[in-house]
C-alpha cells in the first residue's frame, strides 16, 4: 500500500476505487454540479435550533467523512485528507416559514445546482430550515465523492440522536468510526491483495465465458443503429451518448397495502427485494427486445457489511453488470433464483475497481471505453430514517433528495421506502435526450404488472408472463 | 468453532457476543442482509482457508446450520 504521504502540514491518501468514479466524472463534465446529491429533512415536531445547531457542530466533530477534502499534489494527483474540526464553523439558517413547499422545493433544487468548491474546500454544506406548518429540520448536499446515500443516512441518523440525547436527556449515541480506518482497508485491497487476484479472476472469467448483450428501454432500434453505425452486424454493446448531460427525474409510487405484499413474499420466500425487482426489470427488457433471454443491468452495491463500513461515512458504492439469461419456460420464481445467484456473486466480488472491468471489455472485445451492455444502473435502498427515541415515534417526518440538474448515465432509478408511509418510491433519474416520460411511465407500469403477476402466480412462466402483460 | 463465529458475527453486526444463540436465525434475529452474508461467508473463507459455494450460502440460515457446515468441511 502507497506510504501515507504529507502535503502542506496534512495527512494524505490515495482516492478509493469508489471516488475514483466520481472524480473522472467530475473531470470530464462540464457542469460542476454533476457529483452534488441535496436532501432535507425535516420533521413535524418542536425542534429547537439551539440544539440543533450544538447537534450539527457535534456531529461534524465525529464524523470524519463529513470533512474530507481533496487537494492536489505538485505532480498534479488528486488526494483526499480529513480537514481539523472547525471550532468556529457557523451554521447557516433559512427561514422559509412563509413559503409554501412547492417554492421551498424550488429554492432547495437550486442550491443542489450549485457546484460545491473542489479543492482544499468543504465538499459539503448544511443549513438549518424553518418550514411552514412548523416542520423545521436541515438541508444537505454534498459532493458524491465524499459521501453517499447510505453514508449520509448514518450521518442523518448520528445528527438526531445527538439531538435527542441534548434536548430530551437520551443516552448519548456511541462514537461513529474513523474513514481514515476504513479507508486504510480498502486501499490495502486495492494494493495487489490476494483477494483482490481472486475478483480479478472472477470478472475476467464473467467477461470470457460469454459477451453480454445490450438490451434497451426502447426495444432494439439503438442497438441496430450502433451496429449499422460500426459496420458490424454482430455487435452487441453501444456507445454511451454524453453530449447532452442534463437530466429530469419522475416519481412513481406504489401505495403502502401494495408493498406489504410484496415484502410479505420476499420474507416468506427469502429472496432480497432487489432480486424481485431487477426480475421486474429484466423481464420487461426480455418484453422490448423480442424475448430476448440474456438480460444485464447495472447494480449498485452499497459494501457497507461491516460495523466500520457502515458507521465510517465516505463514499463506498460500487456499480456492476447484473446479468441473467432465463429461459422461457422457467417460473418466475426459478427467474428470481438465477438473478439472486448473480446477485450473490456480484456481492462476493464487489470489492473490485468497477472501471477496471471496462479493461476487460477492451482486452476480450476490443471496446474503446465508453461501450456497454447495460441501458440502466438500480439501486435499492431499503434505507428509512426512524429515530430510536419514543418521543419522536408517530411525529411526521419528511425526507426528500434533490437533483442537481445533471445525469452521467441515460436512466438510473433508485427504489426506496417512502419515510411517510411506508410505500415504495420509484424514483427514475433520466436524460430526457435519450429516454421520454412516456417509456418510463410504460416502464413502471409494464415492471409493477410483472412483479405482482409472478409474486401471485409464482410458477407461472416466464414466456406465459411475456405473453400476458 | 462457535466462539470463533460469534466474534466474527459481532464485525458485522452491533449485538452483544453472548446473546448470540445457536437457534439465532442470521437475518431475522441477527440482523443481516444478503451482501452482509455473503461478506460473513467471504470472511469464513479467509478465515479457515475454504471455498463455500454461492448455491450452498442459500441454505445456511442459523448460526447452527454454519457450524455444521464448517464442521464437515474445515479440516
Amino acid at each position: 500500500m502507497e506510504e501515507v504521504r504529507i502535503h502542506e502540514g496534512k495527512e494524505i491518501y490515495p482516492l478509493t476505487a469508489a471516488q475514483r468514479i466520481f472524480l473522472y466524472t467530475l473531470q470530464t463534465c462540464p457542469h460542476k454540479q454533476v457529483l452534488n446529491i441535496g436532501t432535507s429533512m425535516l420533521i413535524g415536531n418542536d425542534i429547537e435550533f439551539d440544539y440543533l445547531r450544538e447537534a450539527i457542530k457535534r456531529t461534524y466533530e465525529r464524523n470524519e467523512a463529513l470533512r474530507i477534502q481533496i487537494t492536489k499534489t505538485p505532480e498534479g494527483a488528486t488526494y483526499q485528507y480529513v480537514a481539523p474540526v472547525n471550532t468556529e464553523q457557523e451554521i447557516e439558517y433559512a427561514d422559509f416559514s412563509e413559503k409554501t413547499q412547492a417554492e421551498v422545493d424550488e429554492i432547495l433544487r437550486g442550491w443542489t445546482a450549485i457546484p460545491l468548491d473542489q479543492y482544499d474546500k468543504p465538499l459539503n454544506r448544511m443549513v438549518m430550515l424553518n418550514t411552514a406548518d412548523n416542520y423545521r429540520g436541515i438541508y444537505f448536499v454534498v459532493n458524491h465523492m465524499t459521501l453517499d446515500s447510505a453514508g449520509i443516512f448514518a450521518m442523518l441518523t448520528d445528527l438526531v440522536e445527538i439531538y435527542c440525547s441534548l434536548k430530551y436527556g437520551l443516552e448519548y449515541p456511541k462514537a461513529m468510526q474513523s474513514y481514515i480506518k476504513a479507508l486504510k482497508k480498502d486501499l490495502a485491497y486495492e494494493s495487489d491483495s490476494p483477494q483482490r487476484k481472486k475478483d480479478a479472476l472472477y470478472w475476467h472469467q464473467y467477461y470470457m465465458q460469454s459477451e453480454p448483450i445490450f438490451t434497451d428501454v426502447q426495444g432494439t432500434a439503438r442497438l441496430q443503429e450502433e451496429r449499422k453505425e460500426m459496420n458490424n452486424p454482430n455487435l452487441r454493446a453501444v456507445r454511451m451518448k454524453q453530449t447532452d448531460l442534463s437530466a429530469d427525474h419522475e416519481v412513481f409510487h406504489l401505495e403502502p397495502q401494495p408493498t406489504r405484499e410484496l415484502l410479505d413474499y420476499c420474507e416468506s420466500n427469502r429472496v432480497p427485494m432487489v432480486c424481485l425487482l431487477i426480475m421486474g426489470i429484466r423481464t420487461y427488457l426480455s418484453k422490448q427486445n423480442n424475448f430476448e433471454k440474456d438480460i444485464s443491468i447495472k447494480s449498485t452495491v452499497a459494501r457497507r457489511a461491516t460495523v466500520l463500513e457502515k458507521k465510517s461515512g465516505g463514499t463506498r458504492v460500487h456499480f456492476f453488470p447484473c446479468r441473467s439469461i432465463v429461459e422461457e419456460n422457467q417460473t418466475f420464481k426459478e427467474g428470481i433464483q438465477v438473478v439472486q445467484q448473480s446477485q450473490n456473486e456480484i456481492f462476493k466480488h464487489a470489492n473490485y475497481d468497477p472501471v477496471a472491468l471496462l479493461g476487460e471489455l477492451q482486452e476480450l472485445y476490443g471496446y474503446e471505453p465508453g461501450f456497454t451492455h447495460e441501458c440502466m444502473s438500480l439501486t435499492y435502498q431499503p434505507l428509512s430514517f426512524r429515530s430510536k427515541d419514543e418521543r419522536l415515534k408517530g411525529v411526521d417526518y419528511k425526507c426528500k433528495w434533490y437533483p442537481n440538474g445533471m445525469a452521467g448515465q441515460a436512466l438510473y432509478l433508485t427504489v426506496m421506502h417512502n419515510s411517510y408511509d411506508q410505500g415504495l418510491d420509484f424514483y427514475f433519474e433520466y436524460q430526457p435526450s435519450m429516454v421520454s416520460k412516456q417509456q418510463l411511465q410504460d416502464m413502471y407500469y409494464y415492471m409493477c404488472k410483472i412483479i405482482f403477476l409472478g409474486v401471485q402466480n409464482e410458477e407461472m412462466t416466464v414466456g406465459e408472463i411475456l405473453r400476458t402483460v | 468453532m462457535l466462539d470463533q463465529l460469534k466474534e466474527m458475527i459481532c464485525e458485522f453486526v452491533e449485538v452483544e457476543k453472548e446473546s448470540i444463540t445457536v437457534k439465532a436465525k442470521l437475518i431475522e434475529d441477527l440482523g443481516f442482509n444478503s451482501y452482509d452474508l455473503m461478506c460473513l461467508v467471504g470472511e469464513i473463507e479467509e478465515r479457515f482457508d475454504i471455498e463455500i459455494d454461492e448455491k450452498v450460502v442459500v441454505n445456511l440460515h442459523t448460526v447452527e446450520e454454519v457450524i455444521d457446515y464448517l464442521s464437515t468441511h474445515v479440516a
